[in-house]
């Protein structure tokens, strides 16, 4: 009886204890019950989906609503700040758009840590929120949840709002069958962990990709330091079909080194994960090479995702600095299609594999390369033939 | 059976094991170094800039002739060794990755080392002229045709020594024949090679000197041989700057800093070590002088000789260095000096010194990358040390300082016997 008390007892305070830890934030004042100031840096909410189960829904209702102006100085001090709310959400262009960003967790992550894997992202007008006093979304059916409870919610792009939440039900399901009338907000980018390359290969959008010593972007820029590169954002590639990367430039030089680095779920970008290449342009200075990747799945340990690429530009070092470049593709090769771009493939490339090889891989890959030169074995073995003759010979005779 | 054969039976079997076993080394294995050197010779044949490098003029124009003769059987037409900069050609890891991934890679490392060969093999025919002894002729050619150190500097690593030592080898014949001022040709012919023989050169003055002769004759000597060392070794320089108008320095970084310790920086000598060398070296000019019944050739090659066994005993530069302390020892059996327990010894105490002092490109797998870009990196005996065989009391620096030591008392050991006569 005393042990069955126990037991009650602390299932109560367990239940208590993840019930307050549900709701969560970063970066974040809480300037009154469910309203609050967002930071310049990184804010973020974190919450437990209010039952029905997330998994079996495929409509979700973030309940956000009243995002106002950054506060000034004075309107802490002032009035209350519901009224305030009310007066500086009236000042913000109705036009105005926010980013969202809605981590979840991967049904293999026991980690407890939200992953940038897996994510969705979506932006919506402040007007409609505050119209509608929450943000709708349809989920993308491929979704699967281990812990389907859990999820994140990061505001950018909106330092200093004032928002308002509710922290008892701040996301929150809708069946499928119920009839609503509401605007929902369409998903411009999911991240669902590694998804396999497409038959057709997957042409990796150019318009959101972090530059370093470029001026312009993607489609027209100059180089404008000594360490120019051009890093994609995350990308869910699963290396198990990937053949590897072609990339397409226009270059205002006849030939140009260019140092593409990959991510994956183990690393960041380094060093030794990349592959440098010496590319000549074409007819009107268009440069294609292709980067085999196809290693990945195959090295100890599996690299099961690309998770990023960067494209770091390293021209000759007397070359004029000026002219202007264009970055006009990446796409990202299948297995299946590997053949088509393996006349891409640099005459000048190195590759830098994580993997050390074995034994018999070492011998192999020894006797393949000495072999390939066919004439050169001929003319080799003739020789030391030739010589080892005239010794036998010579022996002979004594 | 090598008892019974005849010297020219000998001579025959002996060089063509050694061209097998050359042969075998050639096209596989390589130092970053090597295609560094090669990039050079092709900027200047690339650019027809023949008479605009005096920089190790003999070494340059060998090595450019084979370049050349490569060319009608490889095309490099693709850029392999082009230089965008010519005064930055020393090639980086990048550079020479896409050498080694070079489908071409045997055929140039094959042909890049086929003037290296043909001087090793003359270098031999030297010592076979220069040793009348039958025994010892036959114990020289096989030191120096199967010791590990020039077979390592020249096949496996892959650097040019052997010209000079051949140049040395023919100064030392010269001499024997008594044919000194083209002793004093072939001397200067192998400062054009390597700058570190102008050591050699106050004991050349002093070998030349024949103490039976008339002071007068002596001078005329001794003023005719430094006109012709120092005449040829500074001519292509000054031709070459009247060519172009200004000093031929086609290589060199205008913008690199120069160490005010030039002397430290050529030499890897600490000034600690620079006095007493520099006292050796003079007690070596006296020896040299005192030895007034001997032959210049002796004089010669004995001096030298210990003028490197000074030299080494005190600094360690580079592994291929290590190469010109072969010749003058090998030279020296041709005196009766007893050189072979010296030789197995010094041979051992250099592969264990290099095996711990070096560096991840110097003695290791790096040096077979032609053969598999995965070598590198594979294998570092340093790294084997630390992890298996280290302990409190013996670190890989203790380890280091103990085989120098020995490195040393071998280089004392080496002068000894050197100077002893049989």
């Amino acid at each position: 009886m005393v042990k069955l008390l126990v037991r009650i007892f602390c299932l109560f305070i367990s239940f208590t204890a993840s019930a307050a830890s549900a709701f969560q934030y970063n970066d974040v004042a809480e300037i009154e019950s469910n309203r609050f100031v967002l930071g310049k840096a990184d804010a973020f909410f974190t919450g437990k989906m209010k039952t029905p189960d997330l998994a079996s829904s495929a409509l979700l209702k973030i309940a956000i609503s009243n995002v106002g102006a950054p506060l000034s100085d004075q309107t802490i001090s002032g009035t209350s700040a519901q009224d305030q709310s009310k007066s500086d959400a009236k000042a913000i262009d109705e036009n105005d758009e926010i980013s969202f960003e809605l981590f979840f967790r991967s049904a293999s992550d026991h980690s407890g840590q939200f992953d940038a894997g897996f994510r969705l992202k979506f932006r919506e007008r402040v007007a409609l929120i505050n119209r509608q006093e929450a943000i709708y979304i349809r989920l993308p059916s491929e979704l699967r949840f281990s812990d389907s409870q859990s999820l994140r919610l990061d505001i950018d792009g909106c330092a200093e709002c004032r928002v308002v939440l509710d922290k008892s039900a701040l996301f929150s399901s809708i069946p499928n069958t119920s009839a609503i009338n509401v605007q929902f907000t369409p998903i411009t980018r999911h991240y669902l962990g590694a998804s396999r390359v497409e038959p057709l290969g997957v042409d990796v959008a150019l318009d959101d990709w972090n530059t370093n010593h470029l001026l312009g972007n993607a489609r027209r820029f100059s180089l404008s330091g000594n360490d120019a590169f051009f890093a994609s954002p995350a990308l869910d590639i699963d290396s198990t079909n990937l053949a590897g990367l072609y990339f397409k430039l226009k270059t205002p030089l006849k030939k140009s080194s260019y140092q593409v680095f990959y991510a994956t779920e183990s690393h960041q970008f380094i060093e030794r994960s990349s592959s440098i290449v010496e590319v000549s342009a074409g007819p009107e200075g268009i440069s294609e090479f292709f980067v085999p990747l196809g290693y990945l799945s195959k090295e100890h340990p599996v690299q099961t995702k690309l998770a990023r690429i960067r494209l770091d530009i390293d021209p000759p070092a007397n070359s004029p600095n000026h002219g202007h470049w264009s970055l006009e593709r990446v796409f990202v090769v299948p297995e299946s299609d590997r053949g088509s771009y393996t006349q891409y493939l640099p005459a000048r490339i190195l590759q830098r594999k994580a993997q050390r090889p074995n034994a018999s891989q070492l011998l192999s890959g020894t006797l393949h390369r000495i072999f390939s030169d066919h004439w050169f074995v001929i003319f080799y073995l003739m020789l030391l033939a030739l010589v080892i003759g005239v010794l036998v010979r010579r022996l002979r005779r004594l | 059976m090598l008892n019974r054969l005849n010297n020219k039976d000998y001579l025959i079997l002996i060089l063509g094991c050694a061209v097998v076993l050359r042969l075998l080394l050639m096209p596989f294995f390589s130092h970053v170094d090597l295609y560094s050197e090669y990039r050079r010779v092709f900027y200047v044949l690339e650019n027809e800039l023949f008479f605009e490098n005096s920089y190790r003029f003999v070494t340059f124009w060998l090595e450019l002739i084979g370049a050349a003769f490569s060319t009608l059987f490889i095309d490099v037409s693709d850029g392999l060794f082009h230089l965008e900069d010519h005064t930055k050609s020393t090639a980086n890891l990048t550079d020479y990755g896409f050498f080694l991934n070079d489908p071409n890679i045997f055929r140039h490392l094959f042909f890049f080392k086929l003037p290296y060969l043909i001087f090793d093999i003359a270098t031999a025919v030297v010592i076979w002229k220069f040793i009348d002894n039958p025994v010892y002729k036959r114990l020289a050619i096989l030191i120096w045709l199967f010791n590990p150190v020039t077979i390592f500097a020249t096949y496996i690593f892959g650097r040019f020594e052997v010209f000079g030592l051949f140049f040395l080898a023919l100064t030392a014949l010269q001499l024997k024949n008594h044919r000194l001022l083209l002793a004093c040709l072939c001397f200067a012919l192998s400062l054009h090679c390597r700058e570190i023989n102008l050591l050699f050169f106050p004991y050349l003055l002093i070998a030349l000197i024949d103490f039976k002769d008339h002071w007068l004759r002596t001078a005329c000597v001794l003023l005719l041989s430094t006109l012709i060392v120092l005449g040829v070794y500074f001519l292509p320089d000054w031709v070459l700057s009247k060519l172009n108008s200004g000093p031929p320095l086609l290589f060199v970084d205008p913008t690199a800093q120069h160490d005010s310790e030039i002397v430290n920086k050529l030499f890897s000598l600490g000034y600690y070590w620079f006095y007493p060398i520099i006292i050796c070296f003079a007690g070596l000019a006296y020896y040299c002088w005192e030895q007034k019944a001997v032959s210049h050739a002796e004089r010669f090659v004995v001096t030298c000789a210990c003028v490197l066994f000074v030299f080494f005993a005190f600094n360690s530069h580079s592994v291929h260095y290590s190469s010109w302390l072969v010749i003058f020892p090998i030279l020296s059996m041709a005196y009766g000096r007893k050189v072979l327990f010296p030789f197995v010894a010094f041979s051992f105490v250099w592969v264990c010194l290099w095996l711990l002092k070096t560096d991840a490109g110097v003695f290791t797998l790096f040096l077979a990358a032609p053969l598999n870009p995965d070598f590198i990196g594979l294998g570092h005996f340093p790294t084997l040390f630390a992890q298996y065989i280290a302990s409190e009391h013996l670190t890989l620096n203790r380890a280091i300082e103990v085989v120098r030591s020995l490195f040393f008392v071998t280089m004392a050991f080496f002068a000894f016997r050197v100077l002893k006569r049989g």
